[in-house]
């Protein structure tokens, strides 16, 4: 009996030490249960939700896991030696300019000149770049008085997806830094007209390509 | 995903629905974005519905309707304080896709499902440079319905959580 009781008493010690270890080494941008609950549904905010999302509901866990400390213990050393990173934080590849995208150097003021945007209507700001103007100031301050501003055009392809993109970059020396764009533009590859073939539904299954169906009909 | 609600389009004097978002274009360049509120809805993952216009070949926002992080609502002035009543949207060029008769098939994410017609805009820099029409094929379905739709969305509101659908 003092044997169990033993047990016990080291569960609910070390379960604790546990939980506050995980709350510690858990990434900063990582929202709880409980966070994203109240995300969903405002009322959660009041103390007596609070108290059941990260007082309550985490106690009762906690006893029910206490006659299995041993358990939680192995997995989270396994967790600490054995786990690799997470693939939903994936990071995406990110576009930059290279050397082979420029086209040719220019001056603020021709770009500025240039970029300027028109409309009968006056639904655009008599300013380089219209409605991005702020977006452009901002670029600008990146410059220094020894870069170059280069426009360029590059293809860019991305979850199978692939871009036409324009704009203008910094180059500093040999470096090709950071670029402001101005226009993306999905560029297909074209399907050539012949295999192309109209979808029907109610009769036969739907297929799109020419010869999926030809296909079909030599199973028929 | 579930399928996303439309962006709404007048042109030749109808009101259509248009399969393409040129806003996020816009924040992609580094226009400043509000934080709207994307958790309300999952058909509305972008957090607003634009009202744009083809006047004389070229595309205007004119209305923005959308819910804000901060609880207010986002209309066009929160986007473009100085230009609150018409956006020349200068800043795109792509295709605008605007699916028209009746669905062919029904996909429950994005823009996917596949409708009878396609009417494709094709802009450089605001201004409509082509337009062309690819026939997708016919429904044999007698009862199913003309134009754009998404069969189902969850909303979260305020006070409450419901299930809606849409025919």
């Amino acid at each position: 009996m003092i044997a169990l009781t033993g047990y016990l008493v080291i569960g609910v010690v070390v379960l604790p030490l546990i939980v506050a270890f995980n709350k510690l080494t858990a990434d900063d941008d990582s929202k709880s249960l409980s966070n994203r609950l109240r995300d969903i549904d405002p009322k959660r905010e009041k103390l007596w939700y609070r108290i059941l999302d990260d007082v309550i509901g985490p106690a009762m866990v906690g006893l029910l896991l206490v006659p299995f400390w041993p358990v939680m213990v192995v997995m989270m050393i396994h967790e600490r030696i054995f786990s690799k990173p997470n693939p939903t934080t994936f990071d995406a590849p990110e576009f930059a300019v290279e050397r082979t995208d420029l086209l040719e150097a220019m001056g603020v003021r021709e770009v500025e000149q240039r970029e300027r945007i028109l409309d009968p209507l006056g639904a655009v700001p008599d300013l380089p770049f219209g409605h991005l103007n702020a977006a452009w100031e901002k670029f600008l301050e990146k410059m220094e008085p020894q870069d170059e501003l280069w426009a360029f055009s590059a293809y860019w392809t991305l979850w199978g997806r692939k871009e036409q993109r324009l704009g203008y970059v910094i180059v500093r020396g040999d470096v090709v830094g950071q670029h402001f764009l101005t226009m993306r533009k999905e560029v297909e590859d074209p399907v050539p007209e012949n295999e192309l073939a109209p979808i029907r539904v109610g009769g036969k299954r739907k297929l799109r390509f020419k010869w999926l169906n030809r296909l079909r009909d030599t199973v028929d | 995903m579930t399928a996303q609600i439309a962006e709404k389009l007048i042109y030749e004097g109808e009101k259509l629905s248009m399969c393409t978002t040129p806003l996020s274009d816009y924040f992609a360049f580094g226009g400043l974005s509000p934080l709207f509120d994307a958790l309300r809805c999952t058909a509305l993952w972008r957090g607003y519905v634009g009202t744009w216009e083809i006047v004389d070949g070229r595309l205007y926002l004119i209305e923005l309707h959308g819910a804000l992080e901060s609880g207010g609502d986002a209309s066009v002035a929160t986007v473009f304080p100085d230009f609150p009543d018409r956006v020349f949207a200068h800043w795109y060029s792509g295709t605008i896709r605007i699916p028209q008769g009746k669905l062919l098939e029904y996909v429950h994410m994005g823009y996917s499902s596949t409708y009878e017609r396609d009417l494709f805009l094709d802009l450089e820099r605001g201004v409509v440079v082509h337009t062309r029409v690819r026939q997708n094929g016919t429904s044999e379905t007698g009862g199913a319905a003309e134009g754009y739709g998404i069969c189902g969305m969850t909303v979260f509101s305020r006070s409450r959580t419901h299930e809606e659908s849409i025919p």
